[in-house]
């Protein structure tokens, strides 16, 4: 059974590298927070399989806090974007107004 | 009866590694922002799911498997409101799916277009990401253009304002 | 050999993310690569045994920390506006120290030898004498509230002056000069609740990350946990409420004097109970006297500690977050 973990562990964390590519290269932004989001949901799987790995299962309390962080990061992106058009209308208008 | 358990978390877990890695390949190899969204959303659930529930099975009857239940549910819950979140700021940036316009309705604000494909690249690969995305992404803005243009119209009276 | 294989994929992500992180000019481009390193090292710790330093990290550096960033990227601009630095003296002088540090851990004894004289004297002396004299199952808590406690006070206090430092800069009245008006800023751009599934979502799940941070704070005596991981977890909650329902709704449901508050308050806890434990006639913060018996003092002692390094937490990570979402549009 411990190998199936491993194995496990080893696909998750090929998505990892896959996800931080991703990041690094992609050419929008949005590519970024998207890696960010994926990399997020797969810490939480890779903490799970570990504490079943390594047979501490009380570990599992960081994989349910992580779960209910993840999605704060992509809410506070959402709310930037979208205030980003206000901000580049006031901007425009106060050098405009200058 | 552990055997067969054991036998049942091995299939899942299997399954849920693939499809996990599956998600990050299509991630690197999918052509554009909307169809890395799709690939990486779909697999993060259901890979999850997978997964989970194979590691459920291994946990006995202790807490574990209610912590593993409910980690399993807020991923659940989360995940794809997160991918709403991120295509919708995507939307609202300007970032345009690849779609053809062929009914005359339009991405939100922008003039209505006759005919052709709204992106002009012509590499072969965008091509063919077209025609297997067209059918749902051709849907995806006429669901979002009806109700976008009603809360543009409200908008641009306040933004006319300021 | 399967440490050895998980630490190899992390830690050469965590270059390939940092090179990364310096290479680009688009902030927003760095704060998103940032969260995906505090990502990694927090699986990094994880595999390497360190179960609260990797709740810690992931909650504080990937979530809050996130959220932060980008409400000061709101504030300030998205491009980073320094001219390329062509001088070669901070790139021998950074090598020359690298090399310095990297013989230097050359002589240290092998990341989990038993041989080693951390692992001969010290680590055996806690594992040994924390059921004898604390009686908590999480050695690292009993170190880190007992026997350490005035470090950790320290910590305390140097959360507390960073919350100051922060409220001298930002300030705590309505700024000066232009500001778009309350009502027209706030409409559309200062919140989620137009879009209908993250409000419904965000909302839901306040209630939970909230308690869920109060579960952490309590159970960090038996499991990872403890002030710093559940303050940042209720200030988590606090934050998805207020990025959902918009500034003014949050600094209604938690007030700027309630949160600078419980800034004062946690870290004042903490001394009082070094002094009580003075005036009962042990040493300061020598919890044993607090109770009938040394154990149940030491209990006693730990639980009050954490519950003032969890006010203090959140009160500075909630202090923060509305000191920049007050602050609207110059």
């Amino acid at each position: 059974m411990e190998w199936v973990y491993f194995g496990t562990c080893i696909a998750i964390l090929v998505t990892m590298v896959l996800a931080v590519v991703r990041g690094v290269v992609g050419p929008t932004i949005f590519d970024r927070v998207l890696a960010v989001n994926m990399f997020g949901t797969k810490t939480v799987l890779f903490i799970a399989v570990i504490s079943f790995l390594s047979g501490r299962p009380d570990f599992l309390d960081l994989a349910l806090a992580y779960a209910l962080i993840n999605f704060i990061g992509v809410f506070a992106v959402l709310l930037f974007f979208q205030s980003r058009g206000v901000r580049r209308a006031a901007e425009a208008e106060r050098d405009a107004g200058k | 009866m552990d055997i067969l358990l054991d036998i049942a978390s091995t299939v899942l877990l299997v399954t849920g590694g693939f499809f996990v890695f599956v998600g990050g390949f299509g991630v690197m190899r999918m052509p554009e922002l909307y169809t890395r969204m799709h690939a990486a959303s779909l697999t993060d659930t259901g890979g999850a799911a997978l997964i989970l529930v194979g590691l459920m099975l291994q946990g006995g009857f202790t807490l574990v498997p209610l912590k593993l239940a409910a980690i399993f549910l807020f991923l659940f819950l989360t995940s794809p409101t997160a991918s709403y979140a991120l295509a919708n700021a995507a939307l609202l940036s300007g970032v345009k799916p690849p779609c053809r316009n062929e009914t005359g309705k339009t991405f939100p604000g922008e003039p209505p277009v006759a005919d052709g494909p709204k992106q002009s690249k012509s590499s072969a690969e965008k091509r063919t990401a077209n025609k297997t995305v067209a059918g749902k992404a051709a849907r995806k803005p006429a669901g979002k253009a009806t109700r976008k243009p009603a809360k543009k119209a409200a908008r641009k009276p306040a933004r006319k304002k300021s | 050999m399967m440490t050895i294989v998980f630490s190899l994929f992390l830690l050469t992500m965590l270059v390939i993310v940092a090179v990364a992180i310096l290479r680009t000019d688009n902030l927003f481009t760095a704060v998103m690569l940032s969260g995906i390193f505090s990502l990694i090292m927090a699986a990094n710790f994880f595999v390497l045994d360190a179960a609260d330093v990797a709740l810690t990290e992931a909650v504080i550096g990937a979530g809050i920390s996130t959220v932060l960033f980008l409400g000061a990227l709101a504030l300030t601009a998205e491009h980073d506006h320094s001219p390329p630095v062509g001088s070669w003296v901070p790139l021998v002088t950074s090598s020359a120290l690298g090399g310095v540090i990297i013989f230097a851990t050359l002589q240290a004894p092998r990341l989990g030898d038993p041989n080693a004289i951390v692992h001969k004297h010290v680590a055996p002396w806690y594992l040994e004498n924390t059921p004898l004299l604390i009686d908590v199952p999480n050695v690292v808590t009993a170190v880190l509230a007992s026997f350490r406690g005035y470090d950790t006070l320290g910590e305390v206090f140097v959360v507390f002056t960073a919350c100051i430092g922060v409220m001298s800069l930002l300030g705590r009245v309505r700024p000066r000069g232009e500001l778009i008006e309350e009502g027209e800023f706030d409409k559309r751009t200062d919140n989620l609740r137009h879009h209908l599934i993250p409000r419904v979502v965000g909302k839901m799940l306040v209630p939970f990350i909230v308690l869920f941070g109060l579960y952490v704070q309590f159970h960090g005596d038996f499991g990872p946990g403890g002030g710093f991981q559940a303050g940042a977890l209720v200030a988590a909650g606090i934050i998805l409420y207020s990025l959902v329902e918009g500034g003014a709704r949050g600094r209604e449901l938690v007030p700027e004097w309630f949160s600078g508050m419980l800034v004062a308050l946690g870290a004042f806890t903490y001394a009082a109970v070094g002094v009580a434990c003075m005036v009962m006639g042990g040493r300061f913060l020598d919890y044993s006297v607090l109770s009938h018996d040394p154990v149940h003092g030491q209990h006693l002692g730990i639980l009050l500690i954490e519950a003032g390094v969890g006010m203090t937490v959140a009160g500075v990570m909630i202090t923060i977050f509305h000191a920049f979402s007050r602050r609207g549009i110059r």
